[in-house]
């Protein structure tokens, strides 16, 4: 997880742009909005953002921003998708380290994408269609997972790392007993060893608990914020 | 006379109130003319078998001997072609209602009720009907079994016409060729004026000779037709120069006149291409359930429509571009080119009680709404689902009547914000839902009459069906401090996060659970309700 005071650059205010600043507002982010086109700047700087205005193709200038230093995360949200390659390549060599989001306007541009160096790649349309299907074929799925855990109740889904030093440390995940004790489902861990490889709760006996594991729990939010204090134990 | 008045008055009456005869009549309605109706493709093909048969055993008959058997099958088929006649002329126009409303106008009026003006005004409806096309045609398909008359075995032929009735797409060729009427009476006159003129002026030139083979008009006739139709048998031929002469000029006028034949049939049904192309669409879509409408097969479309035929769902797709059509066409969707923002077409396509959902996904936000507003204005429990390119036109969706509006920028502004604060619950949740792994999430419906009906959450063991209970959806009443996690939802409908133990499950109640599809496969069964695809209620 990000420390939050990480620096993110969005490049390229337009559309997507727009709702991802929007989002990220609400956390505890510093955002800066880059772009060439003064009037999206203008626009962005409207809207009450911290801006840049620079070309993405001067390497020299890219280096400026201090990626990999202040701005660990970007996001490439420019409309054409050569844009969002040029400017992925640039800042993967700019700073290996650097985590890149970026968005793509058909399919065959995300391996493009991916083989530039970006971490995570959305196809813009395909993620609507699929969500439109899911309407249709699953519509009370997607509507309690609208209504809960996607913002508008209080339930949410969080992931909860076990801090170094947490006394739940060579426990079993089992005896946290999360259901009785806390309010929260357990939908599965992701271990430290096997990195970003999430295991279903119900594929494993029970696991002895370790420092750097994720447990991604669902239930009501301060469910959530009691077990994270109980997590860091005495050291929190 | 005003007993008989009286009579018909109360008869028709009588029958106005009668319910099994307007059902009678509704149903041969249905079975003869509306091509909704479900039944009315089996009436057809039915008919189109009996045509069959029929024609085949009166072609047999003509040098094999007749045996018992085949004049059963004949009189059965002469019975059922009656029977037919006689509904189609039953369910033109309404005799009693005629009557009812010249009565109720005469009385509102205060004029003399006159039984004639009725009975005329019926009669004028019967008679356009005896005297139209396919009704002449169904007369004489039954006059064939007259056998005493050879002529009328020629009406055999109205039997095969009679396919006409039966068959969408040979109704549709020959209304391609009606459309094309003038140009055909054009050619009709030419090639009666040229036939007319060659002949004569063989007739007078050969018509006394000896040793012509031409020895009537109608001989002459005969010869000058062979000739222009360039099919040339050559059992006459014109033996003077003078005749010869009259012999080159109808041949160039026959290639002539078959060259434009040949040219009318094809530009009629160039330009009726699509049209046809389009009956077959709908004539599909008129069978089997209803469907999903897909307009505009720009990027967001296509997703859905992937999704959907790989599914098994019915569909169909609507975009204004010729090549995109094409595209749907080519990957085996059922595809229309045309503006949906059209009130007719989607009139057509039965937005009004075919469709039960539709998605607008074109390009153009206008027209988004527009189709929206259009469609929630045929149908109001049509289920609308739109893509917006902003959140203003996403308000201006959910205005215009649309129950779910897909925002793309919204969602990869949404996505980001995930994948920067939580990347592993949402990579994980996103899996689920995507079917990327092997654990789904799924709502499952507690039939009644079934095992678990009555059990509580507890002694149903979902540990050890490796399941994990989400919670459920139920439209119980619940008193909010009695029940934990209770989280209302639309219609009287509320969710109930983690259930209690001791929960007791009722039938209608919603499982969603996360597991194996085995597992969930296994349970589905267990619980009678089958999946749950469609909304609450």
């Amino acid at each position: 997880m990000p420390a939050p005071s990480s620096g993110i650059a969005l490049f390229g205010y337009y559309r997507s742009a727009v709702e991802v600043a929007s989002y990220l507002r609400t956390g505890d982010y510093r955002v800066v909005i880059i772009d060439n086109n003064p009037g999206n700047l203008d626009k962005a700087r409207n809207a009450g953002y911290e801006t840049a205005e620079l070309d993405f193709r001067d390497d020299s200038e890219l280096a400026k921003l201090g990626l990999g230093e202040t701005i660990d995360t970007i996001f490439c949200l420019f409309p054409d998708d050569a844009e969002n390659v040029f400017l992925t390549l640039s800042a993967r060599a700019l700073a290996p380290g650097i985590r890149i989001f970026s968005i793509a306007h058909g399919r065959s541009s995300v391996p493009n994408l991916r083989a530039a160096g970006a971490n995570k790649v959305i196809e813009t349309e395909e993620i609507s269609g699929l969500r439109i299907w899911d309407i249709i074929t699953r519509p009370i799925v997607t509507a309690i997972l609208d209504h809960t855990l996607f913002g508008q109740a209080n339930l949410n889904v969080m992931e909860l790392p076990i801090p170094a030093g947490s006394p739940f440390i060579g426990r079993l995940v089992s005896e946290l007993e999360l259901e009785s004790q806390y309010n929260l489902i357990l939908l599965g861990t992701v271990d430290h060893k096997l990195e970003e490889h999430f295991v279903y709760s119900q594929q494993v006996q029970d696991a002895r608990l370790q420092a750097g594991d994720i447990l991604v729990v669902i239930g009501p939010v301060d469910a959530g914020a009691s077990l994270i204090k109980d997590l860091q134990g005495t050291q929190g | 006379m005003t007993l008989l008045k009286n009579l018909l008055v109360q008869f028709s009456l009588f029958l106005e109130a009668s319910q099994g005869y307007g059902e009678a009549k509704d149903f041969a309605r249905n079975l003869l003319g509306n091509p909704r109706y479900p039944y009315k493709r089996y009436f057809d093909l039915g008919m189109i078998l009996l045509v069959i048969v029929s024609v085949a055993l009166l072609v047999y008959a003509v040098d094999n001997p007749v045996q018992t058997w085949m004049l059963w099958v004949e009189d059965f088929a002469v019975t059922v072609f009656i029977v037919e006649y006689l509904a189609r002329f039953w369910i033109v126009g309404d005799m009693h209602r005629t009557v009812i409303e010249h009565l109720n106008q005469t009385e509102f009026l205060h004029l003399p009720f006159k039984l004639r003006t009725a009975l005329f005004e019926v009669a004028r409806v019967k008679w356009n009907y005896i005297t139209s096309p396919l009704a002449i045609i169904d007369l004489l398909a039954i006059l064939p079994s007259y056998r005493p008359v050879r002529l009328l075995r020629v009406f055999l032929l109205f039997r095969l016409f009679k396919l006409f009735r039966y068959s969408r797409s040979v109704h549709g060729m020959a209304e391609v060729l009606a459309e094309h009427r003038f140009e055909f009476y054009t050619l009709a006159f030419f090639m009666v004026f040229v036939v007319i003129a060659a002949a004569s002026a063989i007739f007078v030139f050969e018509g006394a000779m000896p040793e012509s083979t031409i020895n009537s008009f109608f001989d002459a006739l005969y010869w000058a037709m062979v000739t222009l139709s360039t099919v040339g048998y050559g059992d006459i031929t014109p033996h003077t120069p003078e005749g010869r002469v009259v012999a080159i000029a109808l041949i160039v006028s026959g290639i002539g006149v078959l060259a434009f034949t040949t040219s009318i049939v094809v530009a009629a049904f160039q330009e009726k291409l699509g049209e046809l192309r389009e009956h077959r669409v709908l004539s599909e879509l008129e069978r089997g359930p209803r469907f999903t409408v897909i307009c505009g097969f720009g990027e967001v479309g296509q997703v859905v429509a992937s999704k959907l035929a790989e599914t098994r769902q019915r569909f169909m797709v609507i975009d204004l571009e010729e090549g995109r059509v094409r595209l749907a066409t080519k990957r085996g969707y059922l595809a229309m080119c045309g503006d949906a923002a059209d009130n007719d077409l989607l009139e057509n396509i039965g937005v009004r009680d075919r469709v039960h959902t539709l998605v607008c996904a074109t390009n153009d936000d206008v027209k988004n709404v527009f189709i929206t507003v259009s469609s929630r204005r045929m149908n109001d429990g049509l289920r609308i689902i739109a893509s917006a390119g902003s959140r203003e036109e996403a308000r201006k969706l959910t205005l215009a009547g649309a129950n779910h509006v897909v925002s793309p920028s919204q969602i990869v502004g949404y996505m980001a914000a995930e994948y920067i604060g939580r990347p592993v619950a949402f990579e994980a949740i996103n899996n689920i839902l995507r079917g990327e792994r092997d654990v789904l999430l799924e709502a499952l419906r507690v039939g009644s009459e079934t095992t678990v009906c009555g059990k509580e959450v507890s002694e149903i063991d979902f540990p050890g069906r490796k399941l994990l209970l989400f919670g459920i959806i139920t439209s119980r009443e619940w008193n909010v401090e009695d029940v934990p996690n209770l989280y209302p939802l639309e219609d009287d409908f509320c969710f109930i996060f983690k259930p209690a133990p001791h929960f007791r499950i009722e039938p209608g109640d919603i499982l969603i659970i996360f597991g194996y599809e085995l597992s969930l496969v296994h349970l589905r069964r267990e619980l009678g309700g089958g999946q749950f695809r469609t909304g609450l209620r």
